[in-house]
């Protein structure tokens, strides 16, 4: 084959090549959201995007202390949680529960801003607890799963992820608000 | 097959296959007048690679261009990439709003109850703002950058001090009469103790895409 001929196979495997693998990066991270999970334990700091977090520790109850304890048919959750941001003020996107099937468990509707994410900023913490309501056979297997930015298909992203070890008790639970945290406490 | 007899057929497509890779004759040679391949085939190759290459390039960056344009475009008006700076005299304009910084004061005190918590301070900032805005209600975020790149934004988690501070600026009013853009305003911005800041940035939905205001701090 000339010379000419190879440059031309060249470029021509060259775009095959290209092509396929922007349908690779298409199919496996754009479509689905690309993100990269970082995993913590509990008591520790772990960053996750422009997010650190540090997790106290979770309890569950079947019911919610209020002027009436409020029910649930399965179980609340309270995670007790420290957080403050890399950059600049900010609220996380999106904090879910995770069990070991895949199930996602989010902020239950009806209690408006209560147990909510709040806002954090650049190394100002707060503590307060976020609230979920999850089956009885997702308790073993929990973790917190903290989505600091829009998951956004089109850049990729960072999550943190912490294992829960839930406690449960018959005492209705009590949700706290984020707080202001002096400098370097959890 | 085995046992039988050879095709006739197959002599004559081997005298076919013959003259077809025979060479043709000096005759016929120069009858059909100069043979075009050894003047114009390298020329014609070159043509060849250069259309290939040039089609290749552009065919790549017309996917490239379609397939990044969400993140191009999420990425220029979410985000500030054309910072304004003052002029000589500190005032800056960005159309109807002008302002500039008068005052930054660190470790600001602001009486008893309303002290930040420990390993935290205030920053008070003071600015003179002028508005050609009189149609709407404009309002203007402040944020101050640090030596580790961090934001703090003014009016979070500082104490509410009557009318000494707001928590953004007011950059244009629909009442200018009644509710005129005040030419001097101040804000708090609660920042750690380790934090040094350099410049000020103030934003607002109404400026430019990717544009925002840097002032420096002395």
């Amino acid at each position: 084959m000339t010379r000419a001929r190879w440059a031309v196979a060249t470029m021509a495997v060259a775009a095959l090549g290209v092509g396929g693998l922007a349908n690779v990066v298409d199919d496996r991270y754009l479509a689905s959201g690309w993100h990269t999970t970082v995993h913590g334990v509990e008591g520790e700091d772990v960053v996750g995007g422009t997010f650190q977090v540090h997790v106290h520790g979770a309890t569950a109850a079947q019911a919610l202390a209020d002027d009436e304890p409020v029910p649930s048919a399965g179980w609340y959750v309270v995670v007790d949680l420290s957080y403050a941001t890399t950059d600049e003020w900010s609220t996380p996107e999106e904090v879910v529960l995770v069990d070991r099937d895949g199930r996602e468990f989010t902020h239950p509707g009806g209690f408006g801003s209560t147990g909510a994410p709040w806002l954090a900023g650049p190394d100002i913490w707060f503590r307060g607890t976020l609230l979920f309501e999850v089956p009885e056979d997702a308790l073993e297997s929990l973790s917190l799963v903290v989505r600091g930015e829009r998951p956004r298909p089109i850049l990729p992203g960072t999550v943190a992820r912490v294992p829960l070890t839930v406690t449960t008790t018959a005492e209705p639970l009590v949700v706290e608000r984020g707080s202001l945290l002096p400098r370097r406490e959890r | 097959m085995s046992g039988q007899a050879p095709d006739p057929y197959d002599d004559r497509a081997q005298v076919a296959r013959d003259e077809a890779t025979a060479e043709p004759s000096p005759a016929l040679v120069r009858a059909a007048g100069p043979a075009d391949d050894g003047a114009l085939a390298p020329e014609r190759s070159r043509v060849t690679t250069v259309v290939a290459a040039v089609a290749l390039v552009l065919g790549l960056g017309a996917w490239g261009w379609f397939a990044t344009e969400d993140a191009r475009d999420g990425w220029w008006a979410l985000g500030e990439h054309v910072a304004i700076t003052p002029d000589d005299d500190g005032w800056v304009e960005v159309a109807p709003v002008r302002l500039r910084l008068v005052g930054a004061e660190a470790d600001v005190r602001t009486g008893p109850g309303t002290a930040p918590p420990a390993g935290f301070s205030y920053l008070e900032l003071t600015f003179e703002v002028t508005s050609e805005e009189t149609e709407a209600y404009r309002s203007c975020e402040v944020e101050v950058l640090d030596e580790q790149g961090r934001l703090f934004l003014a009016g979070r988690e500082v104490p509410g001090l009557g009318d000494d501070y707001v928590s953004e600026l007011m950059c244009g009013t629909s009442d200018p009469e009644d509710d005129p853009v005040p030419s001097t305003q101040a804000t708090l911005v609660l920042v750690p103790d380790d934090a040094v800041p350099v410049s000020v940035r103030v934003d607002s939905r109404d400026f430019p895409p990717a544009s925002f205001v840097e002032l420096p701090l002395p």
